[in-house]
């Protein structure tokens, strides 16, 4: 449900961009996000669609990407990109400890790319 | 037309939050975010720790909520001080509504200040309020698997407050489970186990406060 909120920093975010390099209407917005943020896509593209409805970026599109995560062993050190949340609880693939790992990346809301008119 | 930015979307939050805890340190106020699901017990710890330490520190407490002022009323019937934040259905608090909360609040006669957060895992984890530290708060009649469920919070709080131990005999609830998933994310962590009901456990807790307290201070 934050994802209210954030829209609204990126929107705010996104027209400040727009404004400083002479652009007049939003046709793409990039967001990328980390897998530990927990953003729900569908409540991302309802909240945009809301943000823009009736503005000069209405039918803009909203493009999401999210990071994955990369986890690094506390025991080993091996550092690698692992395919789902569940494995921060599981042994390390590489040294077959249960240290715990450290998030090297996935965590994060950035806004990346704008295309404007 | 490209325009290239990488811009966090959390920015101008963080630079207020950032605000908020300078001003915090100036104070030596310590400030802590209680974050939880709904009714896991955090009006209920605030209410025994502003009784029990009520001599030795001064307090106050900030109350997020959705809707209602009950929690403000609980609090304040302690002595001490309470803002309520009425978010409107919103689902966490942000570094700018504690910035409006504290023109009701004189920092520079605070020891502590807590921030009752919205119940829920999720959202206000991603929105620093300036604190020192969040605390989570898990209580014993919901899963073991919180940890893994919501792993942000857990990554990123310095203290787990497992409540209501006092209904363990009668509930599911594996101790060791919830804590190795915490440790896993989160080595550091502090965990106590508590009952606000019977008061077991909340010495552990008491003497944590104490001690960051005083690394406060001594920060100011």
């Amino acid at each position: 449900m934050h994802e209210i909120s954030l829209m609204s920093d990126i929107m705010r975010i996104a027209t400040e961009e727009l404004v400083r390099h002479g652009g007049r209407r939003l046709t793409l917005v990039r967001v990328r996000y980390g897998v530990l943020n927990q953003i729900v896509p569908d409540a991302m593209r309802m909240a945009f669609d809301a943000f823009i409805a009736g503005t000069p970026h209405e039918g803009a599109a909203l493009e999401l990407k999210e990071e994955p995560l990369r986890l690094r062993c506390r025991g080993c050190g091996k550092e690698r990109e692992a395919a789902s949340r569940e494995e921060m609880f599981r042994p390390c693939p590489s040294c077959g400890k249960f240290a715990g790992f450290e998030c090297r990346a996935g965590d994060g809301i950035f806004l990346d790319h704008l295309e404007a008119e | 037309m490209e325009i290239p930015v990488v811009r966090n979307v959390l920015e101008a939050n963080d630079r207020m939050a950032a605000r908020l805890r300078d001003e915090f340190k100036r104070c030596g106020v310590l400030t802590l975010n209680l974050i939880s699901s709904p009714g896991s017990g955090k009006t209920s710890l605030l209410e025994r720790t502003l009784r029990d330490l009520g001599t030795e520190f001064r307090m106050a407490v900030i109350e997020g909520d959705p809707q209602t002022d009950n929690d403000a009323r609980r609090v304040a019937a302690t002595g001490a001080v309470a803002v309520q934040i009425n978010t409107d259905g919103g689902c966490h608090l942000d570094s700018n509504m504690i910035l409006a909360a504290l023109e009701n609040l004189e920092l520079e006669q605070l020891d502590i200040l807590f921030i009752e957060n919205v119940g829920n895992l999720v959202c206000p984890v991603e929105f620093d309020c300036g604190e020192d530290a969040k605390i989570a708060l898990l209580s014993v009649t919901e899963g073991d698997d919180k940890p893994e469920k919501y792993p942000q919070l857990f990554r990123l709080a310095k203290a787990l407050i497992l409540n209501k131990t006092d209904l363990l005999p009668y509930v599911d609830f594996d101790v060791e489970s919830a804590a190795r998933g915490a440790c896993t994310l989160n080595p550091d962590l502090a965990i106590f186990q508590i009952s606000c009901r019977d008061g077991h456990g909340l010495e552990n807790w008491y003497a944590w406060l104490r001690e960051a307290v005083r690394l406060k201070k001594a920060d100011a």
